[in-house]
C-alpha cells in the first residue's frame, strides 16, 4: 500500500501534527506513520488550545485532529489553524461514523477525514495524498451535505435552529473557506465568525440526541 | 355557607337541628292547640319529616301532610328556581289521579296567582281563586277549584318556594286555624328540608372529593397519555351523573381538538378531525380562564357543532370547566345533561367540578413531566453510555489494532504477519460493531433515516431467521443515499432477506450497504443456493429497480455454498 503515490515533489519527509487526547493513539499512529520512512511526526498534544497554538509555528504538511478534545474540539482547531495558515492541511480523526465524520470535516475546512480503524482506511495513503493538496472530499458530497442540513430530514431539530446568517456562514464553510475567508467576504470581524461558527457548531452537535430526545418528547403527546 | 350548628352530618342533625325545628313548631302551633287532633297530627309529621331525609322524598311528605292538616283536597310545593325570573322550577303535587296530570301536561311555572306568593311572600287565603285579579284561569283537564290557601315556605330568611292548597274539603274556605297550622307546617318543612339539602350537598362534595383523590392517586400510577383523561371525564361523569363529559385539549386556544369522551360511544379520533375548534365554549373557557353554564348546549350558537358526529346526544344544560395547570389552561372538562335529566344539572355546583378539574389537571401534568423525565433520562443514559463507547472503548480498540498493524512489520515471518492482519481485521469489526450499537442507542425509535430504516429491517428478520444477520454500513449512508433511491433499496432488502430466510436454510446472512461513488447492497447467505423454483418474478423486481435508477443487479447462486445479491445504483 505505501508506494501506491508518490511523496510530495520536494522530496523532502512529509511532516505531520498529530492532535488526540489518548497517548495510545497517538504513538499507534505515529509507529504507524513514521515506520513508512518518508513520514514524520514532528509534533504531538493532546489539548485543542496547546495545539492551536503549536501547529502554526511547527507548520507541518498535515495535521491529524481528533474531533473531541477535553478542552474544544478538533474543528475549531482546524479553523484556527487554517485561517491563519491555508497551507496546512488538516484530516479530522473521529470514532463516529462516516455522514458524522464527514460533517465534522466540511465544518472544520479539513481535507478529509480518517475513521478510528485500522484497516477500513487507508491512512497512509491519505495523509500523502492531503500532503500533495489533494481533497479528499468530493465538492458534490460536500453539496448533498448543505443539502441536506438545509432542507434536511424533519427528524433533526436542531437544524431548524440556525439564523439566516448561520445558514450563509455554513454555505462559505462548505465552499472550503477559512474563517478568514468568510470574514473577508461578509465584512465581518474575524473573531465574529469564529464565534458563529462555534456556535453554531454547539447548535448542531451531533454527538449527543440528547436534544432530538427533548424535542421528540415534548412532541410525542400532542 | 352554613353554621357550624347545621352541620350535616346525622348526629348535628338530630341533637340540634330538630330541637330548633320542635321550639319552632311549638311557637307556631301555639294559636291552634284547642285542635288536639290536628297538632298531634302536626307533631307526628315533623317527626317522620325528619327522619326522611331525601329531599324528594321529603318534599312529596310535605305536601301530602299539608292536604291532611288543612283538609285540602289538593296540596303542592312549588320551589322557586335561582335567577332573576325567580319562577318555579319544581312543582310537587298531591291530590289529582294520573289521568288529570296528564290532561293537564306541563307543571307551572309560577305566573298568574302562584306568582303572587312569589313575589310577595305572605300568607294568602281566598274563596275563589277565579275571581281573584291576579288569576290567569286553569288549563284545560284541570280540576275546578276554588277555595286557596298559600304559605310561603322559608330556609332562614331566604324563601324556598310556596305551598299551595286548594278545594277545603266538604266545601266552604280555609280558616285562619288551617292557616296558622300551615304556616307551622311550612316552618318546620323549611327546616328539614335545609337539613336534607344540606345533607345531599355534603354527600355529593364528599363525592366529588373522593373522587378528586382517586383521579391524583390514579395518575400517580403508571397511567398516561389518553387513558389518564379518560379516567377523568370518566369520574366526572360519574360523581356529576352528567349524562356526557368530554375533554377538549391542546396546546394553545388555537390548537384545541376534543381528545376523549365519556357517556356515549363516539369515534374520537374521527370525531376530533371533524369538528372545527374555531368556533367553541372551550375556546372561550380558556381565554378568560372561567368555567361556564350553558342551558342549552346543542342550540348555544357559541358551542362547536356536534351534528356531523354520529353517536353525540341532544344536549341541554351543560358546565364547562378549565383544566388549569402552573403553566396555564391546557383545556377544558365538560359536563352535559340531556334535557331530560336536567333536575341533575341543577343539583351539581359548578364549584366543585371545577376544582376537580384543577386537582386532575394538576395530576396531569405531573405525571407527564414524570414521564418526560424518565425519558429524558434514558436518552441521557444511552447518550453518555454512547459516549462512553466512543471515548474508550474505540479509542483503546484502535490503537490495539495501529500498534499490531506496526507489530507486523517488525516480522518476515509470513504466517505471523498473516495472523496479525486477522486480529486487526477482528478489531476494525469489532469497531465497526460497537459504533451500530451506539447508532441504535442514540437513535430515537422513530427516527427516519436510511440507516435506522435498514437496521431495523435487519433486526426483524433477525425474528423470523433465528440467527442475527451481521450488517455493515460503509461510508456516509445516510448522506448519500437520497431518498429517489431509499425506498427502492429497502424494498430490495426485504426480497433478499425474505429469499434467504425462506429458501436457503442459511446458518449466517450477512448484509452490508457500501455508499460512495455507488450505492451498493450486498446481501449473502451460505445457504443451500437458489432453488430451481425460486420466486423469479421476486429477483425481476429486484433488478428493474436498479436498471430504473441506471444500476444493475448481479445474483450469484451456488448450490450449497449460498446466494448473492449485489445490488448497485449510482450515489447521484
Amino acid at each position: 500500500m505505501s508506494d501506491q503515490l508518490a511523496v510530495p515533489p520536494t522530496g523532502e519527509p512529509i511532516r505531520v501534527f498529530l492532535l488526540d487526547d489518548h497517548e495510545i493513539v497517538r504513538r499507534g499512529i505515529r509507529e504507524l506513520l513514521e515506520g513508512e520512512g518518508d513520514i514524520v511526526v514532528v509534533g504531538e498534544s493532546g489539548l485543542a488550545e496547546e495545539a492551536t497554538r503549536r501547529i502554526p509555528a511547527l507548520r507541518p504538511h498535515v495535521a491529524i485532529l481528533d474531533g473531541r478534545l477535553p478542552d474544544g474540539s478538533g474543528i475549531d482547531v482546524c479553523r484556527e489553524v487554517r485561517s491563519q495558515d491555508p497551507s496546512i492541511a488538516a484530516l479530522i480523526l473521529t470514532s463516529y461514523d462516516d455522514d458524522e465524520a464527514l460533517f465534522s470535516a466540511i465544518m472544520a475546512g479539513a481535507a478529509g477525514y480518517i475513521l478510528k480503524q485500522v484497516h477500513g482506511n487507508d491512512l497512509i495513503n491519505t495523509v500523502r495524498r492531503v500532503a500533495a493538496g489533494q481533497s479528499m472530499l468530493d465538492p458534490a458530497v460536500t453539496t448533498q451535505v448543505l443539502e441536506r442540513l438545509r432542507s434536511g430530514p424533519k427528524v433533526d431539530p436542531s437544524l431548524q435552529q440556525l439564523t439566516a446568517q448561520e445558514l450563509r456562514i455554513l454555505e462559505l464553510i462548505g465552499e472550503g473557506m477559512t474563517n478568514r475567508q468568510i470574514a473577508g467576504t461578509l465584512f465581518l470581524a474575524e473573531k465574529t465568525v469564529k464565534n458563529y461558527v462555534s456556535s453554531m457548531l454547539a447548535k448542531l452537535n451531533l454527538e449527543s440526541r440528547t436534544q432530538a430526545a427533548i424535542f421528540a418528547t415534548k412532541h410525542l403527546n400532542d | 355557607m352554613q353554621e357550624p350548628d347545621v352541620r350535616p352530618t346525622v348526629t348535628g342533625l338530630s341533637d340540634t337541628g330538630f330541637d330548633d325545628l320542635l321550639r319552632e313548631v311549638l311557637n307556631r302551633v301555639h294559636g291552634v292547640l284547642d285542635d288536639q287532633a290536628r297538632w298531634r297530627l302536626l307533631l307526628d309529621a315533623v317527626v317522620t319529616m325528619a327522619a326522611d331525609l331525601s329531599l324528594d322524598g321529603l318534599l312529596a311528605r310535605i305536601v301530602e301532610i299539608a292536604t291532611r292538616l288543612a283538609g285540602a283536597e289538593y296540596a303542592a310545593l312549588g320551589v322557586l328556581g335561582v335567577g332573576p325570573e325567580r319562577r318555579l322550577r319544581t312543582f310537587v303535587h298531591h291530590g289529582m289521579t294520573p289521568v288529570q296530570v296528564h290532561e293537564i301536561g306541563d307543571l307551572p311555572t309560577g305566573h298568574g296567582l302562584l306568582g303572587l306568593i312569589i313575589d310577595r311572600p305572605q300568607p294568602l287565603r281566598l274563596h275563589d281563586i277565579a275571581q281573584h285579579a291576579e288569576s290567569y284561569g286553569f288549563p284545560a283537564g284541570h280540576p275546578p277549584m276554588s277555595s286557596f290557601l298559600g304559605v310561603p315556605v322559608r330556609i332562614r330568611d331566604q324563601v324556598f318556594g310556596n305551598l299551595y292548597l286548594t278545594e277545603k274539603i266538604g266545601g266552604g274556605d280555609f280558616t285562619e286555624q288551617d292557616q296558622d297550622i300551615v304556616v307551622a307546617l311550612a316552618a318546620a318543612a323549611g327546616v328539614a328540608i335545609e337539613n336534607a339539602r344540606l345533607l345531599e350537598e355534603a354527600a355529593r362534595r364528599e363525592k366529588w372529593l373522593s373522587a378528586t383523590a382517586e383521579i391524583t392517586g390514579l395518575l400517580s400510577g403508571s397511567t398516561s397519555g389518553s387513558d389518564a383523561l379518560q379516567a377523568v371525564a370518566d369520574r366526572a361523569r360519574e360523581i356529576s351523573g352528567a349524562d356526557l363529559a368530554w375533554v377538549v385539549a391542546g396546546d394553545d386556544a388555537d390548537h384545541l381538538a376534543l381528545r376523549v369522551v365519556s357517556g356515549a360511544d363516539i369515534d374520537v379520533p374521527h370525531a376530533a378531525a371533524t369538528i372545527s375548534m374555531d368556533r367553541s365554549l372551550a375556546r372561550d373557557v380558556i381565554r378568560t380562564g372561567a368555567a361556564l353554564t350553558v342551558e342549552q348546549l346543542s342550540q348555544d350558537p357559541r358551542a362547536f357543532s356536534t351534528a356531523e358526529i354520529p353517536g353525540w346526544p341532544e344536549l341541554g344544560p351543560a358546565i364547562i370547566v378549565p383544566l388549569r395547570n402552573s403553566s396555564g389552561i391546557e383545556g377544558v372538562l365538560a359536563l352535559a345533561w340531556t334535557p331530560q335529566h336536567i333536575a341533575g344539572y341543577i343539583a351539581v355546583d359548578a364549584v366543585l367540578p371545577s376544582s376537580f378539574a384543577e386537582q386532575a389537571a394538576l395530576a396531569l401534568q405531573v405525571a407527564q413531566a414524570r414521564e418526560n423525565q424518565q425519558r429524558l433520562a434514558l436518552f441521557e443514559d444511552r447518550d453518555r453510555i454512547g459516549r462512553d463507547l466512543h471515548d474508550l472503548v474505540i479509542q483503546r480498540l484502535f490503537a490495539i489494532g495501529l500498534s499490531l498493524q506496526s507489530t507486523a512489520r517488525l516480522t518476515d515471518e509470513p504466517a505471523v504477519v498473516d495472523r496479525l492482519n486477522t486480529a486487526v481485521d477482528d478489531i476494525d469489526a469489532t469497531i465497526k460493531d460497537v459504533r451500530r450499537s451506539i447508532f441504535a442507542l442514540g437513535s430515537p425509535g422513530d427516527a427516519a433515516d436510511i440507516q435506522a430504516e435498514v437496521t431495523r429491517m435487519v433486526d426483524r428478520a433477525a425474528g423470523t431467521m433465528k440467527f442475527r444477520p451481521s450488517l455493515r454500513f460503509e461510508g456516509p449512508v445516510r448522506t448519500l443515499i437520497s431518498s429517489t433511491v431509499a425506498p427502492d433499496l429497502l424494498a430490495v432488502l426485504g426480497e433478499a432477506l425474505s429469499n434467504a430466510s425462506r429458501h436457503a436454510h442459511a446458518s449466517a446472512v450477512r448484509v452490508e450497504l457500501t455508499a460512495g461513488a455507488d450505492i451498493v447492497l450486498v446481501v449473502a447467505d451460505d445457504g443451500a443456493g437458489l432453488p430451481a423454483t425460486v420466486n423469479e418474478s421476486g429477483l425481476r423486481y429486484m433488478r428493474q429497480r436498479a436498471e430504473r435508477l441506471g444500476g444493475r443487479c448481479l445474483v450469484t447462486s451456488t448450490p450449497s455454498a449460498g446466494t448473492r445479491v449485489e445490488w448497485t445504483v449510482p450515489a447521484s
